[in-house]
């Protein structure tokens, strides 16, 4: 073997020893090439002389590679340092092992429910109080912020505003204090716009979020086609005093409507939620395909990002002073407003009861205030009006009696006696009087009732008794010395009178008067005497409408039966009444 | 489960008047002219499950106005818009479709000639249709309503 030969076969001998195990292709051919010269235990020899020591360590390699104690050993010594440079570089560690922790978590918890939550109850107890104590002081500062304004002039016009607009009182006193207060959390998918949730402060009134989670979309897409694509894309829209914040993640949007001035600090708030939920969610968000469904157990995350900053006011540092100021004052307000609302009360009771004492009929015994109620009773005349008590807090009783009060006594008379049309009944001095005109029948009558009734004195010489009227005229006689001449002395003056009365009360009575005239029956024929009773009646007549008698009223006509005299009389009718 | 649909094609083919007929709006058209779209939303039972259809009706191209494209992403179909009585416009729905699946890639879509009731009008013909390529197509009247349901009906379906 020459040198160059020699050199050329060590080198291959090296390959071999090598690859003495290996089957790859490549080495096939050197083995061939290198197994024609040397014997098999030749080399392995050789190859213990020439790598001993380096075949020992990888022996020793091998060794620890396939024990799978010793490599666990090994691996547990660097975990710890793996985990934690991973972990500083991104969240893939999170990721990968958040199911396992899910599962392993969920599976102890149906294994062992009574261990879990003696384990965790520790940490509960403090963790709900915080929560609790949290809840309390919010509330409070609402309260106080409340209670400072509820007594001012300003709270009556915020008053007066919620009632107006019907929002709550404490939302009209949010809307004036607030620096800010996010009003809506919208968590919008990036690429198609659709809305992955919502989530509202209290009682505001919105859009339908799935349009306006489009139109965000839309609008931010607009701007950043219009002005080109920066790093950020559009963070702010603003719209009076409301502003949307926008924060954009890589598959997620998130978007808050803000009613005030926010901190530039809460757009770490966003920035943290979103980052938040795009390591939860990563995945579901990848490959959303319109189910929003899964996204629901984000929202206590997206109900942190509804944050609020009331005003505090200059004046007050501490709290607890204004709004203890404005209990007391509120205390006090109630006591006066308790004490004017019973004087009032009283007051209105004593002229509730002076106004239904003087109702006619209504004598008032006892008026009286008991365990809230007031009570009035006495008497009432059954003619007497109902007095009016619309307070339901107050009771009534009457006992009946019979009033001799004017009113009564005048509506006693007019249910009792059937007053004609004729006659009119008034009362001066406490004394009926009537006037008119009626028949003695009911005059009769009515003065029985008069009496009857208890009523001392009545004056009914007003009223004109037609009866007594007719008997006077029909008691007069006129007589005639011959012809149609009469007898000297005569006078018509008080049938005149009389006629007079009757003609005023002619309509209502139907009243219609005869003029009979008679002739001497021992002369003159009797063709004559009927024409001289004709004429005497007329000639009477013709002087009674000559006197100003209603010719209507009168009727002249010869009497059939002659008698001995030349006169004439009259007769009365009274149809009706 | 939502989705969100586009409403596309030329000028004064009938969008917005589709939609109109298809769902009440909340939103002024004033948006389609601002920001070029307007959005609307309408429920509908496909296959006993209710889907919330998020539409958006973009702003009808012209040759001064060009479909914003980054309005159709992350879309789960569109309505592709034509009007039968200007066979203009079947050209121009042609033009956007190309030009939505060269950006987008192809996405579920069903074309609508519109204006059914002006069919004595009609410049565009069955086979014009046919020779669209599309694989569903229906002719619509957003004035009478006619074929409007389908329309978007066939687009869920392709969605789904
Ligand atoms: N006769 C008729 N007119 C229609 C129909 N659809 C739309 N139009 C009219 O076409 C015009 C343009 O409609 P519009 O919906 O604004 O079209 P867009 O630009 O595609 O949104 C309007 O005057 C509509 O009244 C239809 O089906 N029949
Ligand atoms: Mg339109």
């Amino acid at each position: 073997m020459d040198d160059a030969s020699s050199k050329e076969a060590l080198q291959a001998l090296r390959l071999l020893l090598l690859t003495v195990e290996s089957t790859s292709a490549e080495s096939e051919q050197l083995r061939e090439l290198l197994l024609g010269q040397y014997e098999l235990d030749e080399l392995s020899a050789l190859r213990k002389l020439l790598f001993g020591e380096q075949l020992r360590q990888i022996a020793e390699l091998q060794r620890r590679l396939d024990d799978a104690k010793i490599r666990s050993r090994e691996v547990s010594r660097i975990l710890p340092e793996a985990i934690i440079l991973r972990a500083a570089r991104d969240k893939h560690l999170v990721k990968a092992l958040s199911p396992v922790f899910e599962e392993a978590f969920l599976s102890l918890l149906r294994r062992e429910p009574r261990k879990f939550a003696e384990s965790i109850a520790p940490v509960i107890g403090p963790a709900v109080r915080r929560s609790i104590q949290l809840a309390l002081a919010q509330l409070l500062q609402s309260l106080n912020q409340t209670l400072d304004y509820a007594l001012s002039i300003k709270g009556w016009s915020w008053r007066w505003e919620a009632f107006r607009t019907g929002k709550p009182f404490a939302e009209v006193v949010i809307s004036h204090t607030l620096l800010y207060r996010v009003e809506q959390v919208f968590l919008i998918h990036r690429k198609t716009g659709l809305l992955l949730q919502h989530v509202v402060a209290g009682s505001i009134q919105f859009q339908d979020p799935d349009l306006v989670s489009g139109m965000l979309t839309a609008i931010k897409d607009f701007v950043q086609d219009s002005f080109g694509e920066t790093e950020r894309g559009l963070e702010t829209l603003q719209l009076g005093d409301l502003a949307v914040w926008i924060e954009q993640g890589p598959h997620a949007i998130l978007a808050v409507v803000i009613r005030g001035i926010a901190p530039q600090s809460y757009r770490a708030v966003l920035q943290d939620s979103l980052e938040g939920i795009h390591v939860e969610y990563g995945y579901l968000l990848d490959e959303f395909d319109g189910d929003a469904a899964a996204f629901e157990s984000c929202r206590p995350q997206l109900e942190r990002c509804l944050q609020m900053q009331l005003k505090t006011s200059p004046a007050s540092t501490n709290k607890a002073v204004p709004a203890l100021l404005a209990v007391l004052g509120f205390i006090l307000v109630s006591i006066v407003v308790f004490v004017v609302w019973s004087i009032y009360g009283r007051y209105r009771f004593e002229d509730l009861v002076r106004r239904v004492d003087a109702v006619p009929g209504i004598v008032v015994l006892s008026a009286e205030r008991r365990e809230g109620k007031y009570f009035i009773s006495g008497l009432r005349d059954r003619l007497a009006d109902e007095p009016q008590v619309a307070d339901a807090s107050v009771v009534v009783s009457w006992e009946a009696f019979q009033s001799y009060e004017p009113e009564i006594v005048r509506r006693r008379l007019l249910s009792m006696l059937q007053l004609p049309r004729t006659v009119i009944m008034e009362f001066r001095d406490g004394m009926p009087r009537f006037t008119g005109w009626a028949r003695r029948q009911w005059l009769v009558r009515a003065q029985e009732v008069v009496t009857a009734i208890g009523v001392d004195k009545a004056d009914f010489s007003g009223v004109v008794d037609l009866d007594s009227v007719r008997e006077r005229l029909e008691a007069r006689e006129l007589y005639f010395s011959s012809g149609t001449q009469l007898v000297d002395g005569q006078r018509i003056d008080a049938i005149v009178s009389d006629l007079k009365l009757l003609d005023e009360a002619k309509k209502a009575f139907g009243i219609r008067v005869e003029i009979l005239g008679y002739a001497d029956r021992r002369t003159g024929t009797k063709r004559v005497n009927l024409w001289l009773s004709t004429a005497r009646a007329q000639r009477i007549r013709d002087m009674l409408v000559a006197e100003g008698i209603d010719p209507a009223l009168l009727e002249a006509r010869a009497d059939k039966d002659f008698l001995e005299q030349r006169k004439v009389k009259l007769r009365v009718f009274l149809l009706q009444e | 489960m939502q989705k969100k649909v586009c409403m596309v094609g030329g000028f004064a083919v009938g969008k917005t008047s589709l939609v109109a007929r298809f769902v009440k709006s909340i939103f002024s058209e004033k948006y389609l002219t601002t920001v070029g779209v307007k959005i609307d939303k309408k429920v509908v039972r496909v296959n006993d499950k209710e889907i919330t259809l998020i539409l958006w009706d973009l702003a009808g191209e012209d040759e001064f106005l060009q479909v914003r494209m980054s309005y159709l992403r992350g879309c789960a179909g569109y309505l592709l818009v034509a009007d039968g009585t200007r066979l203009p416009t079947l050209e121009k729905a042609a033009d956007l479709r190309s030009r939505i699946e060269r950006e987008l890639g192809r996405l579920p879509f069903v074309l609508a000639v519109n204006k059914l009731d002006l069919d004595k009008q009609w410049e565009v013909d069955d086979a014009a249709i046919r020779d669209f390529g599309a694989a569903t197509w229906v002719k619509t009247s957003a004035k009478t309503g006619e074929g409007v349901e389908e329309a978007f009906a066939m687009l869920v379906r392709q969605t789904c």
